[in-house]
């Protein structure tokens, strides 16, 4: 058979999944180095596919990792994830998903200390970036903002990573406890990888996204929130335009999303843990359908009935 | 379904193809122009009449047949309104990959390339990843008919970097 062109080849490549790729470098050396073309990242990227989730799991044993690849799911359910073999550390974090890992060195561990970590990379130059934002959860009774975590979950959109924020402003001078504090929305900050610089991003100014049970998704890469109102409803804001206030709009509610199949474990899992009782939107899949995971335990497909504008 | 499709008007002109092997075939003058390499032989070239054989050195003529037929149907596609249900184009593309070797499939991707078309290259493309994706290193080596010029120690080192990605393929 002849063979085919390069760039052929590396148009089949940028077809497959992570992991397809990963074996790929084992069949000559030719191909090896076609895998780290970096114009195969960038065509990999351009042919939309739904994407590959990593998974961190802790229980029973703790920081095992877990990839699924979304668009084989759909085609054929039986696929199951695939285990991550990864390498004894110590404790770590996933920021995102890469083909690699690297040990970062070690940053100075201060007592109260929180920190948030970032994964992006500078498109002009091409290079990766991790960033940690470090803050304090130093109680200051005599002030009343007191500090603004940055919230976990970030979206990576335009070159540009973003996080909402809180604020938790202590009600109590004299008591100082939790139960006191008051949270409410902040703004959405974004960290730009090109010039390394924060921003604020513009917020819809109903007020609708200060809520306390609110997170930040990519959605179609437009930077998009999801906003659980009440006990069963979920309601998905998009920002059409990037950063312009006013093209901030609800897009559609996701009504009673709990799978009739984990319903009834509901009841008993009342006292869970606080960490996995969430409910998160993780995106938006090929064929319009939102994947939204399941207080920690199950991966829900949504179907979209209706959409509020047009 | 295939080639009946608009032939009742007489009067579309038709453009002569000659195959790698001599072979020639009559192309309505749309269809041809649906491959760039055909399409420059004229664009731009004035001396080149509508009536002159195109050389297509690059294809063999076991192949055109289909390959008009996917322009043909293709073409039919992007032009009807309302547009086709997704299954139709679905099942059209099955029928087409049907049966067709993975030999067949690697000549047919020279083909589109050669005759520049990039609906039919990204078809077949993403035809031949769908063939390999979740498959061993040795069933894509054959696939590809690629040698492994990897030595063992070499190989073991690679295996042993990307070990995670190694668990769950599919059958050969």
């Amino acid at each position: 058979m002849k063979c085919l062109p390069r760039e052929i080849i590396l148009d089949i490549l940028s077809r497959l999944s992570v992991t397809s790729l990963l074996q790929a470098k084992r069949v000559c050396k030719a191909w090896h180095n076609l895998v780290r073309d970096p114009l195969l990242v960038c065509m990999h990227f351009s042919h939309v596919k739904d994407p590959c989730l990593i998974l961190h799991c802790d229980d029973p044993i703790k920081n095992q990792l877990y990839s699924l690849e979304l668009s084989d799911l759909i085609k054929d359910d039986r696929r199951d994830v695939n285990k991550i073999r990864v390498p004894a550390l110590p404790e770590f974090y996933v920021v995102a998903r890469a083909m690699d890992y690297i040990e970062l060195p070690k940053s100075k561990e201060l007592p109260n200390q929180n920190s948030v970590f970032g994964f992006g990379v500078n498109q002009t130059t091409n290079k990766y970036k991790v960033i940690q934002v470090v803050y304090w959860k130093h109680r200051n009774r005599r002030r009343r903002d007191i500090f603004r975590p940055l919230l976990p979950v970030q979206v990576l959109v335009r070159g540009r990573l973003h996080w909402h924020t809180w604020s938790i402003f202590c009600s109590s001078r004299i008591t100082g406890n939790i139960e006191d504090e008051q949270f409410s929305c902040c703004p959405i900050i974004s960290f730009d990888f090109e010039d390394e610089q924060f921003r604020e991003v513009a917020m819809p100014s109903c007020g609708d996204l200060d809520k306390i049970r609110c997170h930040l998704v990519d959605l179609g890469g437009c930077v998009s929130a999801a906003v659980f109102n009440g006990y069963e409803q979920i309601e998905i804001w998009i920002m059409k335009e990037y950063d312009v206030k006013e093209s901030w709009i609800k897009e559609f509610n996701i009504g009673n999303h709990v799978p009739r199949s984990l319903e009834e474990e509901e009841e008993e899992e009342e006292e869970a843990d606080q960490k996995s009782s969430f409910d998160r939107v993780v995106g938006l899949l090929k064929t319009g359908e939102v994947l939204l995971e399941y207080k920690c335990r199950a991966l829900v497909i949504i179907k979209i009935m209706e959409h509020l504008n047009n | 379904m295939a080639s009946s499709s608009s032939s009742s008007s007489t009067q579309v002109k038709k453009i002569t193809l000659k195959a790698a092997d001599g072979k020639h075939f009559e192309v309505e003058e749309p269809v041809a122009m649906e491959m760039e390499t055909v399409k420059s032989f004229f664009v731009g070239n004035e001396d080149a009449m509508k009536d002159m054989v195109v050389p297509l050195l690059n294809v063999s003529s076991e192949h055109m047949p289909a390959i008009l037929d996917f322009y043909r149907n293709h073409s039919e596609f992007r032009k009807r309104t309302p547009p086709p249900p997704a299954e139709e184009v679905k099942a059209f593309n099955e029928a087409f990959l049907e049966n067709k070797s993975d030999e067949q499939l690697m000549e047919m991707i020279m083909a589109a390339n050669f005759l520049n078309t990039k609906e039919l290259l990204n078809f077949l493309t993403e035809a031949a990843a769908n063939r390999i994706k979740n498959k061993s290193v040795e069933y894509v080596r054959a696939f590809f008919g690629i040698e492994n010029d990897f030595t063992p120690e070499e190989e073991a080192r690679i295996r042993a970097e990307n070990e995670w990605a190694f668990d769950g393929l599919d059958e050969d």
